[in-house]
């Protein structure tokens, strides 16, 4: 009885909220206002598809600003950033975004400075690896030598900044 | 007279040192010390001749010697003096003479200061120098001569343009019907000559305010086809010359000033329209239509950002010439570093002072908001920067350890090629930005020399290395000791270098080659990407000044953290606030982020004040003593953890401005306020068609900027015209600033209603932390040169006497 008291409320509280969902979205006769503010967050994300490597909402031309209120007409007519976004790469292609769309470009670009990276770091890990093969015989080595530190001061840091501002 | 003398002193200077490189190399290797020192003084010379002629193109400017065409193209009448002197690098072909002569003259002073105590290196590496000096200064004579006249190539595809400046008076008062106007020019000049005529009216607050005019339009027998009336402030309406009437009128009553533009086979000094000339007025057709500098590069950063990223980059030549010099003589061990250390160090200064300058101009002139946007040329600076400052902590490594030395080359010769690279990306049209030259004849060759510069430093390397010569005297020994944490920020260092190059050039060339696709990559790559390597480079930086060479043990590293971590932690508590974001949420990631480079600016602190406690307590020094005698003894340790404090500051200025920024864009009518964070803007008013002396119209907007309920500043943002610029970019926006510690409010004016200026659009932004970044460049300058004090070195008498007394135990000799 409980629990089907509850879902009755339930119920009736998703048609309220459906309701007030409802409310908030314009009607096809109210137009979206569409802000600068609005515009320009997807226009910075945007180059300008002739003036290379200058970012739509700061570039200065009249071409890029028809394509700023092209952006704000989109906006109006309720497109999403990513189907403005996928509209100018279909028209301009992938050199007006900041990391292509296209999934193999994407792919390339993203993944390859890290595989990179790792292979670099791999290098440098076997490389540690190998030195610290060596490390047994210095350290013997180095039993061997008298270290000329403690005994003389009896402040280790001060041996190591002597050790270090005799550059 | 001036320009032949300068461009014969530019090819002597270019023949002087091919006979360097001859001399230099044949007497090392006939051991003929005549013969020797007189290829160093031919590389002398060179300096001198190179100085000679980019300082007849100086003059050339400076009296305005229009005829020279590169004197044309970034000056003109009404520049003021200091632009004009900035001019000698305004474009490709003086810049690229300014920086043969900045190379030049790198290579004179290491040859002058050098040549006594490295002597062995010297000739290899002044021939070295030379060699590269050979091709800047080839391709400077060969391709991009900054002495070409106009009349030297007029020929069809390449016509001279020529102009007359009506001054006032000079043209009727009354407006002259098209037909009219033109029944000036002879019938040979009508059949040659196409024209344009720009027309700024006397009253600007007139709806017209320029009108462009091409004569083709207006008579039959003219070559250019098309024609177009411009018309409204900025340029911005086309009317296609099949709408103009016959009888249209050209509006010289309301004309203030107006340039014709010849195009065509006439000779330069060809007279124009006598008729309608003042008799009086002192005609030089070329000089009245001369372009001017660059609007861009009208601006104070411009006198000095330039010289000093081609100081940073022609510099890094001493460190390549005494490597290869090292590699070519044999002599391996580490006087090249020793050689080239001050050199190498002096270069880093001036790139590092040129980033942080180009930052600023980029953040006064471009008008966005920022001042590192990851353009491709921005990093093709920075990628040599990277690799040398890898090089200046590797190389310690190689000096203190004798480790490293196969990688200390690669780092060497890796940064003038990245050098080379960037010089090659920015002026052969390979990318495209607004810093970057117009597409050249000189990229192939420039490409080429890369090619052979890179090629043969690698062979050198390698073969060497086959030969046992690059050897490492000591293994690493220990994770945790300070040259392991040198390798792993180099690491960082490459890693930084190579994603950044990727991003830059890497992918949009390979997309290109092979995909057959243009792609760019900006922020949504760069910031993700370069992030978390900044965070390692940071935490680094606070580590490895605690660890000690050959080893240290986790539990000495830990302690020796405890204290700049607690200070950390403490001095977190004022950052919450500019950690917190416009809605009031702390951003953890950020806070954690000003945490990691606080700590990393405490360890360079605490670390420099350990010290001095370690002195006082062993030698009873007090605490300024104790510094001063720090800081003589070790000026390049020291320097080094006040540049590190340079850096902490912009690392905070960094994110401040970028996670914090907070922007907004409205359009205002007068009196109307716009609202952002806990600031106000007042509209007041648009003062438009202001001319400056340079010629620029300005129209400046007025705003009240106000912070609860008080008028803090008044701000102008403005947006100026130039119009005589030419093609390409002919307008700036600059924005007004409010500045203070706490952030920059920072307003452009993005339009306005062109007539009544009753309401205008205004882009707003809030940069938290922003002059940090300027203030961390100034103390890393202080630091590095700080780094370039001589370190104190005992005279060999009292040197024994110390080592007597500290074997017989005493204390406090050595202090």
């Amino acid at each position: 009885m409980m629990l089907r008291g509850m879902l009755i409320l339930l119920m009736i509280l998703g048609m309220v909220g459906y309701a007030l969902a409802q409310d908030e979205q314009p009607t096809p006769d109210e137009p979206i206002i569409v802000t600068d503010d609005q515009v320009n967050a997807i226009a910075n994300r945007l180059f300008c598809p002739v003036c290379e490597n200058i970012p739509l909402d700061a570039c200065g031309t009249a071409a890029c600003a028809d394509w700023r209120n092209e952006i704000r007409l989109f906006l109006s007519q309720g497109m999403t950033e990513d189907e403005i976004r996928a509209d100018f790469v279909a028209r301009f292609g992938d050199r007006v975004v900041g990391v292509p769309q296209d999934p193999l470009l994407r792919a390339i670009s993203l993944v390859t400075p890290w595989l990179l990276v790792a292979f670099g770091l791999l290098v440098a890990g076997r490389l540690f690896i190998t030195w610290r093969k060596h490390k047994a015989h210095i350290m013997a080595n180095m039993s061997q030598t008298p270290v000329a530190t403690s005994a003389q001061t009896h402040n280790p840091y001060l041996d190591l900044l002597e050790e270090d501002l005799k550059g | 007279m001036i320009t032949e003398i300068g461009l014969f002193a530019l090819f002597f200077s270019f023949i002087a040192a091919i006979y360097a490189i001859i001399a230099l190399v044949y007497g090392e290797r006939r051991k003929n010390e005549a013969i020797v020192l007189s290829g160093r003084n031919a590389a002398l010379l060179n300096f001198g001749l190179v100085s000679l002629s980019a300082g007849m193109l100086m003059l050339d400017i400076i009296f305005q010697n229009y005829q020279v065409q590169y004197v044309w193209s970034v000056t003109s009448p009404d520049m003021p003096m200091f632009f004009r002197l900035t001019a000698l690098w305004g474009s490709q072909q003086g810049s690229l003479l300014f920086w043969t002569m900045l190379m030049s003259g790198f290579c004179a002073g290491a040859v002058l200061l050098n040549w006594k105590v490295h002597r062995r290196l010297m000739p290899y590496a002044t021939a070295y120098m030379m060699a590269v000096v050979i091709f800047f200064a080839g391709i400077t004579l060969f391709f991009e001569n900054p002495f070409a006249r106009w009349w030297y190539v007029p020929t069809a595809d390449q016509p001279f343009t020529a102009s007359v400046l009506r001054p006032d008076g000079a043209y009727p008062a009354n407006d002259v019907s098209v037909a009219e106007f033109m029944s000036a020019f002879s019938a040979q000049q009508r059949a040659f000559v196409s024209i344009s005529a720009q027309i700024i009216p006397n009253d600007v607050a007139l709806p017209t305010q320029a009108v462009f005019l091409r004569a083709s339009d207006l008579l039959p027998d003219v070559l250019v086809p098309s024609a177009m009336l411009m018309t409204s402030q900025a340029l911005p309406e086309m009317v296609r010359a099949g709408d103009l009437p016959a009888d249209t009128s050209i509006p010289f009553s309301a004309v203030s000033n107006a340039s014709f533009v010849l195009r065509g086979d006439l000779p330069p000094t060809a007279q124009i329209a006598p008729a309608m000339l003042d008799p009086n007025m002192r005609l030089d057709l070329v000089s009245y239509n001369a372009k001017g500098l660059n609007p861009l590069l009208r601006h104070f950063g411009m006198a000095i950002h330039p010289p000093m990223l081609y100081l940073g980059f022609v510099g890094f030549i001493v460190l390549f010439a005494f490597a290869m010099s090292a590699l070519a003589s044999g002599d391996l061990s580490t006087n090249w570093i020793k050689a080239s250390h001050r050199w190498t160090l002096f270069a880093w200064l001036c790139l590092s002072l040129g980033l942080i300058l180009g930052g600023r101009w980029a953040y006064d002139v471009l008008g966005w908001g920022g001042y590192w946007g990851w353009d491709p040329v921005e990093n093709a600076a920075f990628l040599p920067w990277l690799m040398g400052t890898a090089f200046i902590h590797s190389v310690m490594i190689q000096e203190k350890r004798g480790m490293l030395k196969t990688w200390n080359m690669v780092l060497a010769v890796g940064t003038f090629s990245a050098v080379i690279f960037g010089t090659f990306a920015t002026r052969s049209g390979l990318v495209e930005s607004v810093h970057s030259f117009a597409r050249s004849e000189i990229g192939f060759p420039m490409f080429f020399f890369w090619l052979i510069v890179t090629i043969v430093s690698v062979w050198l390397i390698l073969w060497r290395r086959s030969r046992g010569e690059l050897r490492d005297e000591h293994p690493f020994t220990n994770l945790l000791s300070r040259e392991s944490l040198f390798v792993l920020n180099n690491l960082i260092f490459m890693a930084l270098f190579i994603a950044i190059f990727w991003g830059s050039f890497g992918a949009p060339i390979v997309s290109e080659i092979f995909l057959d696709t243009n792609i760019t990559l900006g922020k949504d790559y760069f910031i993700p990407v370069v992030t978390p390597l900044f965070i390692a480079l940071y935490l680094l930086m606070g580590i490895a000044p605690l660890s000690a060479w050959g080893a240290t043990s986790l539990k000495r590293l830990g302690r020796s953290v405890i204290v700049p971590l607690a200070l950390t932690i403490v001095s977190l508590g004022l950052f919450i606030g500019q950690a917190t974001d416009k809605n009031g949420v702390l951003n953890i990631l950020a806070w954690l982020g000003y945490g990691l480079v606080l700590f990393s600016g405490w360890v360079a602190i605490y670390e420099t004040y350990r010290g001095a406690v370690a002195r006082i307590k062993a030698h009873g020094e007090s605490l300024p003593v104790a510094l001063y005698t720090l800081l003589r003894r070790n000026p390049r340790r020291y320097g080094g953890y006040l540049i590190h404090l340079g850096i902490t500051v912009i690392g905070i200025g960094v994110i401040g401005s970028t996670v914090f920024q907070q922007e907004t864009q409205q359009t205002l009518a007068v009196g109307e306020t716009l609202a952002i964070a806990d600031y106000q803007i007042r509209y007041d008013g648009l003062e438009q068609g202001q001319i400056s002396q340079d010629g620029r119209i300005m129209d400046i907007a007025n705003l009240t900027l106000i912070r609860n309920g008080q008028e803090i500043a008044h701000l102008r943002p403005r947006r100026d015209f130039f119009p005589n610029a030419g093609e390409g970019m002919n307008s700036m926006t600059i924005s007004g600033a409010h500045s203070t510690i706490e952030n920059d409010f920072y307003v452009l004016l993005v339009s306005w209603e062109p007539v009544s200026a009753s309401s205008a659009t205004f882009k707003v932004y809030i940069n938290p932390l922003v002059n940090l970044v300027w203030w961390g460049g100034i103390v890393l300058i202080f630091g590095t040169m700080f780094s370039f004090f001589p370190k104190e070195t005992l005279p060999e008498r009292i040197r024994q006497r110390v080592q007597k007394a500290e074997t017989l135990g005493l204390k406090g000799v050595t202090a």
